[in-house]
């Protein structure tokens, strides 16, 4: 079942000034990671990202992905250091037909030298906010004990 | 293994606008992506970081990589738009001792009160310019036909 | 002459390589942990010349047993950060498996087996309070030791399960050696706790270097219900440990005897303890009567495990575990002969255990000189992998935590480094 994706999380990626990276394995078992400006959320909420250069391994490792039902991984982190990491397994990819034109034209208004090689879907399978101060706020809290004990010296 | 990361990308990591991310898998070949600004490169030309959190899942991915000889892959992006991936194998994990102590103070002395799982360093054997327009240019002489015919009509 | 062309132990079990081979979930770098674990390491005279005792910490290396001659770093750190326990070993006419070597090549330290080079390691470093004196005049050294992320005082240093022959646990050289010494016994006095506060408090200068403090000692069976008086000792040593400290709970990890409900109502309530161990050692009711004979004839086994889920009601599920001595069910005439039997009445017993919040930490038996198993056969390295493995298993099904005795808080147990991924 996928996971929801709040309105918060849905604004960071909109947001023109957020840095979206994208992480995926190939079938070696290699991660690769890199920034796609393309992210966004369709309405019924998943994750759609334009894959504009065909030989990308990118494209080859989401494709592996759609295959066996592996997960890929992205990252979006706002211009105030927000950041949130959604994962999830794709599940379409649109190589042709009016909504792929569709999205062919918009890439190209974008750039003459844009081309696009196909639109992913990606089903979200879990959400999770990275932000240092919230996982730092979550360590404390689950694991209070992991801490050097200098820390907790009278003089300290 | 010689170093690999040029004086130009060296710098581009030295600089505290540029965002570097980490990507790993875990045992059940789940990836994880997650940035990291304490990444730089020590003397020996290997990338290092700090992780501050003892139940990150980027700690339990990276000790997996460790034991099993598996890769990790990093992400440079500078403020510019340029764009470079790393993929490497962590080579050790320092938990304890002289270097982690001193390491240890400092962050708390420059980042307040924090605390530290580990120093990992990572040993990077590959590395990719993967600037789009870097790529795109590769991909056009590559494959210089291998794009929608609309783009190849003459107007 | 190696050893092996003496016993042909190479022979009669699957080599590293074999079990790697067999075991693809077992990391090779815990494998070879738990080998040098069960075989020992010993010291080429380059590795020896690589040792400085101002950076390194080192102890006689026999010093488990007393009077040692020499000095060796007592661990090594591998170079996924954790770290072996083992100290030089030197080989007995009875020894059965040749050790592991600690070698320098290219100027690094590395473990070698048969002339292949398997892993580089590094020497454990010094506390900085190793060298400084008490207010009394004591060596700080005396009242505390440590590994390289945890603090360790023994309040106690005899075990007086000791005291009746043979009632003592019969793989244990840490105590065993007490009962020939004409030591006095240990005097906790107003002066000792005194110790104890200013090493505390100057162990943990050092920033960054304890993450767990730790205590444990010998079994103290005196007082009005046994062990009464242990438990007083531990919670006046901790006492003085806690001025150290602005909190009231802090990471403590306590070893000690099977304590009643009462008794660990009050560590809990009084101290800042917030985990608790007691060792069952050996998973198996009639082996436990054999090799734990004091511990069986005192509290029994079916009671020490109940005092373990007792423990549970007042620390919680997971903040509770127990220490076994792995491979000591197969020792000889009464454990087990074949290791497929042992491994599952082990496991089997252990998922019973867990199953009622209580994790485990298994230490690697070595047949130390001293003991009184000191002669017998250690299981091949595929039974500790698959204990290790199954351990592993065992906690994760039953959802536990290990934080206090794992690789960092501890150190010394293969099951517990393998919880880093989970």
């Amino acid at each position: 079942m996928a996971e929801e994706i709040t309105k918060e999380i849905i604004d960071a990626i909109e947001d023109p000034e957020s840095i979206k990276v994208l992480a995926t394995i190939d079938r070696h078992g290699v991660p690769h990671v890199v920034a796609k400006g393309t992210i966004s959320v369709t309405e019924d909420g998943q994750i759609r990202y334009y894959e504009l250069l065909e030989s990308s391994q990118t494209n080859k490792n989401v494709t592996y992905a759609l295959w066996f039902d592996r997960q890929v991984a992205i990252n979006i982190i706002t211009k105030d250091k927000k950041s949130y990491q959604i994962k999830g397994i794709p599940r379409r990819s649109l190589v042709a037909g009016k909504e792929y034109e569709k999205a062919y034209v918009t890439v190209l208004e974008r750039s003459a030298d844009n081309d696009l090689a196909a639109v992913y879907f990606i089903e979200p399978v879990s959400v999770v906010e990275e932000s240092y101060p919230v996982r730092l706020k979550e360590e404390n809290e689950k694991h209070p004990l992991y801490i050097h004990i200098d820390r907790l010296a009278k003089d300290a | 293994m010689a170093d690999i990361i040029s004086k130009e990308l060296k710098d581009i990591i030295a600089d505290p606008n540029t965002l570097k991310v980490l990507a790993t898998v875990d045992k059940n070949g789940v990836p994880h992506v997650v940035f990291k600004g304490s990444f730089h490169v020590n003397e020996e030309g290997n990338l290092v970081f700090y992780e501050v959190l003892e139940s990150a899942q980027s700690n339990k991915n990276l000790v997996h990589s460790i034991w099993f000889d598996k890769k990790v892959a990093i992400n440079i992006l500078s403020a510019d738009k340029q764009s470079f991936e790393i993929v490497g194998k962590p080579l050790k994990s320092i938990t304890a001792g002289r270097e982690f102590e001193k390491t240890y103070i400092a962050l708390r002395e420059s980042k307040g009160d924090i605390d530290l799982a580990a120093i990992w360093i990572i040993e990077p054997e590959q590395i990719k310019n993967e600037t789009f327009s870097v790529r795109v240019s590769e991909d056009e002489e590559k494959y210089p036909i291998l794009k929608h015919l609309d783009r190849l009509f003459v107007q | 002459m190696s050893i092996n062309d003496k016993t042909k132990w190479r022979e009669n079990e699957l080599s590293y390589e074999q079990v790697l081979d067999k075991y693809p979930d077992i990391p090779p770098i815990v494998a070879l942990k738990i080998d040098v674990s069960r075989r020992g390491i010993s010291y080429t005279d380059k590795a020896f010349a690589k040792v400085d005792p101002n950076v390194h910490h080192v102890e006689p290396y026999d010093y488990m047993i007393g009077h040692g001659q020499n000095v060796s770093p007592i661990g090594l750190f591998l170079r996924d950060g954790s770290v072996i326990c083992q100290a030089h070993s030197k080989v007995y006419d009875w020894t059965y498996r040749d050790p592991y070597i600690l070698d320098v090549v290219d100027d690094k330290l590395v473990i070698v087996d048969n002339d292949k080079v398997y892993e580089e390691a590094w020497f454990w470093e010094k506390p900085d309070f190793y060298d400084k004196f008490t207010s009394n005049g004591t060596p700080m050294r005396m009242v505390a030791s440590a590994r390289p992320q945890r603090i360790t005082i023994a309040p106690a240093t005899k075990c007086h399960f000791w005291d009746n022959p043979k009632e003592g646990c019969k793989y244990c050289a840490l105590f065993s050696g007490h009962r020939a010494a004409n030591d006095e016994g240990d005097i906790r006095d107003d002066k000792w706790f005194q110790d104890v506060e200013e090493t505390v408090k100057e162990a943990i200068k050092q920033k960054g270097r304890y993450a767990s403090y730790h205590m444990t000692a010998g079994s103290t069976l005196s007082g009005a219900e046994i062990f009464d008086d242990e438990v007083d000792l531990y919670i006046n040593t901790l006492h003085a440990a806690e001025k150290a400290f602005k909190v009231k709970k802090f990471p403590v990890k306590l070893v000690a005897s099977a304590f009643s409900k009462k008794q660990l109502r009050r560590m809990y309530e009084e101290t800042a303890i917030t985990t608790y161990t007691t060792d069952l050692e050996v998973l198996n009711k009639d082996l436990f009567g054999w090799v734990c004979p004091g511990k069986a004839k005192h509290v029994g086994y079916e009671e020490w495990k109940q005092r373990l889920y007792d423990a549970v009601e007042i620390f919680g599920r997971g903040n509770v575990d127990c220490g076994i001595v792995g491979g000591v069910e197969m020792a000889q005439p009464n454990g087990f002969t074949d290791e497929k039997e042992a491994l599952k009445a082990v496991l089997s017993e252990a998922e019973e255990i867990a199953s009622h919040g209580v994790s485990f930490a298994e230490c690697v038996w070595n047949t130390l000189p001293g003991a009184i198993f000191m002669r017998q056969k250690t299981p091949s390295l595929e039974y500790y992998v698959q204990l290790a493995l199954g351990l592993a298993e065992v906690r994760r099904k039953n959802g536990l935590n290990i934080y206090t005795d794992d690789y960092r808080r501890c150190g010394n147990h293969p099951n517990t480094d393998l919880a880093r991924i989970d």
